[in-house]
This record gives structure tokens, C-alpha cells and sequence, in this order.
């Protein structure tokens, strides 16, 4: 030690004094960031979609909270129309250090979409964690992404896309994005999760003069161009699902072009949520991969109103829907794609 | 106990350290402690309230493990290595408290550490303790929460 006091001494003090604070919080800053979330339980208590019933979970709180929302009526459960479970499995630990338990369960509900939740859930909690659909022997990150994990305990929905071909998935992950790491596995089964299961947009969200009957959407991986000519009367002409957009901002949620009962073009943004910004604007681009390079030769519809919540946005008469290939969630004041969601259609 | 004399020094961290008193610097730095620890275990304990039935043996692991260090190193006494070990409790608070720092409460442990922590560097120097053992005690704080984060994650459940 007396060497080392020796060399400290040679040091000008304020080079020493910066060298420990910058140490300190850099130190404390990375504990916090990749051991925190071991320490760190968080609580989301849904209700059960399908049956419109809170159920027990491991977290109390949550619960409560929960409960009043639906005292509040801020959260209606559904009409009680008939809905079911097309698959569903248990969730097991994917190694010892990171640990799973809980059900999953995929649901068929009464307006057509699919949901994903999960049941009396629990997770070794993460810094970076999401919920993926993946099959065997692919990588996680290969699959379809269902969003950010909202907590790591308690009964959760994660909306399936329209148009999710469950048959390519047989297995929920919990993967933390950053690391590349699985930390719980449930692997589906269920009598009907090998046929060619898709889901139809919720026809009960629909915006006034919209269509009636919304047409299944066609599966993402196979995104046709919208026109604004087919189909002639009222319909949804393109829909994609948002995913994040630069590193650090989060989107989710299902854009939809469509063609109004009155003739009129509308993009209406169901289930959304994006991550808040100052000057965030509504883009239709032509870039399907929502680039910010694309962004200037877009169509700017207008500011975003809200970052979470069913929205919508007029689309001016005329305009050639075929050029456009996907919605950006986009920020002026800072140049930079919060979301994007790529259009597919009929 | 011995009052030593320092020569005038125009470093002026020295200098405020100096115009501390020996005896207040270590009874600042034991009352930070041992609020750091109160908060800790406050961490845990109001986690497991949250919810109900259940219990965090990792939580409890770390924060047992910081709190212990922490109030080891508040024993008074003429020891070799006290230096070292006063700051080692310091730097277990700041480093073991940021694993909380998700909530408000394991931020108020971070920043209790941090007291505890230009306390003892005080405390260390008036009494003639080399700087280095001071340092020392802060990286030796952080390499053993490592260690312990280390351990928690391969032996102890969830």
C-alpha cells in the first residue's frame, strides 16, 4: 500500500479526486443497470381477457390496482361472448440463473384477435426483457416480438398481430434483447396451435363510418402494397404491427389503413403505445423498414396526439396509398424513429 | 485520543478534511452507515410486503450481506487495517445499495454510502491513514458485491 500512497501522492489531488468520483459512478451506475433488475420485482395484474375476470397472482398490490380500475369502469371487461384457448403451456426456467413460472396462454377472444397472457407469471427480472413467439431450433430473435415484458410478475396480455400465423411458433420466451439470453421457456401445445390459426383485427374498436366487417389481415411475412383502389367499398387496406424504432424507443400496437363507409381514407392506430417525445409526428413512408432517410419523401399526416391509445389520423383525399409502405412514429426536434410499423394488406 | 498536526496544505480536499473534527467525521460516518442499513432492510422487507406469500431469498441474500459488512465496519477500535475496513462498509453501501437503486429507497442507500464514505476519508486522514487504504476499501467494496452478485445469481434461488 505504502507504493501506492507513494503515486497518489505524485498526483495532483483533483486528478485523483475526478478518477475515484468518475470510478464511483461508473462503478455503481453499471451494477445498477446489470444486477439491479435481479433485486428489482415488478407487478401487472390484467384481467383475463377471455373471461373478464381478475385472477390471483403472486402480486398483491397489483391486484388492487387493478381491481379499481375496473370499479373506475376504465377497464370494461368483454360482452361475454364466447372466445377460447388455442394453445397454451407452462413456463420452465431456461438455465438455473434465470427463472420462469407461470402459464401461457393463447387465446382466441370473441372479436377475432388473438392474446397472448400469461397467468400467475413469474421471471427472473432482467435489464432488457421481452416476450417472443419462436420455435424450436430457431433463435429467439428470429421470432415475433409481442413487446416489451410489462412486468415480472402477475397475469399480463401481449396482443398477438393480425394475421399471426400461429403455426410457425410453438414455444413463448422471455428474452432479454440485450444480452441475447433466454430467461423462461413455455412451450405450447394445444389442439388446435398446428392448424393455420390466425386472428382478425378487433372489430369493436373501429372508429365511426369505418367498416363494419374488418377482412383478415394477411400474415406479416408476406406484406403486399396497399392500393386505394380494391377494395371499392369500406375495408381495412393495409395493417402492420409497430415495432421499436432507434435504440432506446419502444412501440407496439397495429396501424391500419382504411377506406371509411364514406369514401374517406383513414389510419387508425388500435392498442397503441409508443415512447413519449417532444414534436413526434405521424409519417407515411415508403421505406418498409420506416428509415429516417425516408421520412423527408413521406407523407407528414399530422401530429401525433397521443402516445398511447386508439387513435386516428385523416389521410387527404387522393393520395396514392400504393407508395407507402409503412407508418413512422417520428420526431422532428430530434431527428429520430421512435416507431414503425410496416404495412401489409389485400 | 491524540490529536495529530498536519502541515498547512494548499490541496484544498485536505484542508476541508482538516477542518473536521476527528471525532465528528467518524460519528458522521457510523450514522451514515447505519441509516443505509436501515434503509436496506427497509428495501427488502417492504418488497416482500408488495407481495404477499412471497419471498426474495436474492434480495435478502445482498442486502443481508451488504448490511453485515456495513455495521462490521462501524466497530470501534485500534485495529491494523481499520482504514481500509471503515471504507470497505462505506463503498458496501454504495456499491451493494445501487443493486436497489431501481427504487427511491436503494437511491437513499447509494447516497448514504456516499456519505459514509467522504466521512471516513475525512475520519482516515486526520488520523493519518494513507489515502491508498481508503481507496482500497471503495474498489475492495466493489469487487466483493461482484463476487456476491455472482454467487446470488448461481446458488440462490429466486
Amino acid at each position: 500500500m505504502t507504493w501506492l500512497n507513494a503515486l497518489l501522492l505524485r498526483i495532483p489531488w483533483y486528478v485523483t479526486a475526478m478518477v475515484v468520483a468518475a470510478g464511483v459512478v461508473v462503478g455503481a451506475g453499471a451494477t445498477r443497470y446489470f444486477a439491479g433488475p435481479l433485486f428489482y420485482e415488478t407487478c401487472e395484474n390484467e384481467r383475463n381477457l377471455l373471461t373478464g375476470e381478475f385472477e390471483a397472482s403472486n402480486c398483491g398490490e397489483g391486484a388492487k390496482i387493478a381491481q379499481r380500475q375496473v370499479d373506475d369502469g376504465s377497464d370494461a371487461p368483454n360482452d361475454g361472448r364466447d372466445g377460447e384457448v388455442v394453445a397454451s403451456g407452462e413456463f420452465r426456467d431456461a438455465d438455473s440463473a434465470h427463472q420462469g413460472s407461470g402459464v401461457a396462454e393463447v387465446q382466441r377472444l370473441p372479436n377475432g384477435a388473438l392474446n397472448l397472457f400469461l397467468r400467475d407469471f413469474t421471471v427472473t427480472n432482467g435489464p432488457d426483457l421481452y416476450v417472443y413467439l419462436a420455435a424450436e431450433g430457431e433463435q429467439t430473435a428470429g421470432g415475433l416480438s409481442l413487446g416489451r415484458l410489462q412486468a415480472n410478475n402477475g397475469n399480463q396480455n401481449y396482443e398477438l398481430p393480425a394475421g399471426t400465423d400461429l403455426s410457425r411458433y410453438d414455444r413463448v420466451v422471455i428474452w432479454c434483447r440485450r444480452f441475447d439470453v433466454d430467461f423462461a421457456i413455455a412451450e405450447l401445445g394445444g389442439a388446435t396451435v398446428a392448424g393455420p390459426a390466425t386472428a382478425t383485427p378487433p372489430a369493436t374498436e373501429q372508429p365511426a363510418g369505418s367498416p363494419t366487417a374488418a377482412p383478415t389481415a394477411a400474415p406479416q411475412t408476406t406484406p403486399v402494397p396497399p392500393t386505394n383502389t380494391a377494395p371499392a367499398g369500406p375495408g381495412v387496406l393495409a395493417s402492420g404491427s409497430f415495432v421499436d424504432g432507434e435504440p432506446g424507443h419502444e412501440g407496439s400496437g397495429i396501424a391500419e389503413l382504411q377506406r371509411l363507409a364514406g369514401g374517406g381514407l383513414n389510419l387508425f392506430l388500435s392498442n397503441f403505445s409508443v415512447t413519449n417525445g417532444p414534436d413526434l409526428v405521424v409519417v407515411l413512408s415508403e421505406d418498409p423498414a420506416g428509415s429516417r432517410g425516408s421520412v423527408s419523401g413521406g407523407l407528414t399526416l399530422d401530429a401525433l396526439k397521443a402516445n398511447n391509445g386508439n387513435q386516428n389520423y385523416e389521410i387527404p383525399a387522393g393520395t396514392d396509398l400504393i407508395r407507402f409502405k409503412s407508418v413512422i412514429i417520428y420526431c422532428k426536434s430530434f431527428p429520430t424513429v421512435f416507431a414503425y410499423a410496416t404495412l401489409g394488406g389485400s | 485520543m491524540a490529536v495529530q498536526s498536519h502541515p498547512m496544505s494548499a490541496n484544498p480536499v485536505e484542508r476541508w478534511a482538516e477542518s473536521i473534527p476527528e471525532q465528528a467525521a467518524f460519528a458522521v460516518s457510523v450514522a451514515a452507515k447505519l441509516a443505509g442499513v436501515a434503509l436496506a432492510l427497509w428495501y427488502a422487507y417492504d418488497q416482500d410486503t408488495l407481495f404477499p406469500g412471497e419471498h426474495f431469498p436474492r434480495t435478502w441474500t445482498i442486502v443481508v450481506f451488504t448490511s453485515v459488512l456495513a455495521l462490521l465496519s462501524c466497530i470501534p477500535g485500534r485495529y491494523p487495517g481499520r482504514a481500509f475496513v471503515a471504507a470497505l462498509g462505506a463503498g458496501m453501501l454504495i456499491f451493494g445499495g445501487a443493486n436497489l437503486a431501481h427504487r427511491p429507497v436503494g437511491v437513499a442507500v447509494v447516497l448514504c454510502g456516499v456519505i459514509a464514505a467522504v466521512a471516513v476519508a475525512a475520519w482516515n486522514h486526520r488520523r493519518g491513514e494513507p489515502v491508498a487504504a481508503t481507496l482500497f476499501g471503495l474498489v475492495a467494496a466493489g469487487a466483493l458485491t461482484a463476487l456476491a452478485i455472482g454467487a446470488i445469481v448461481q446458488f440462490v434461488d429466486e
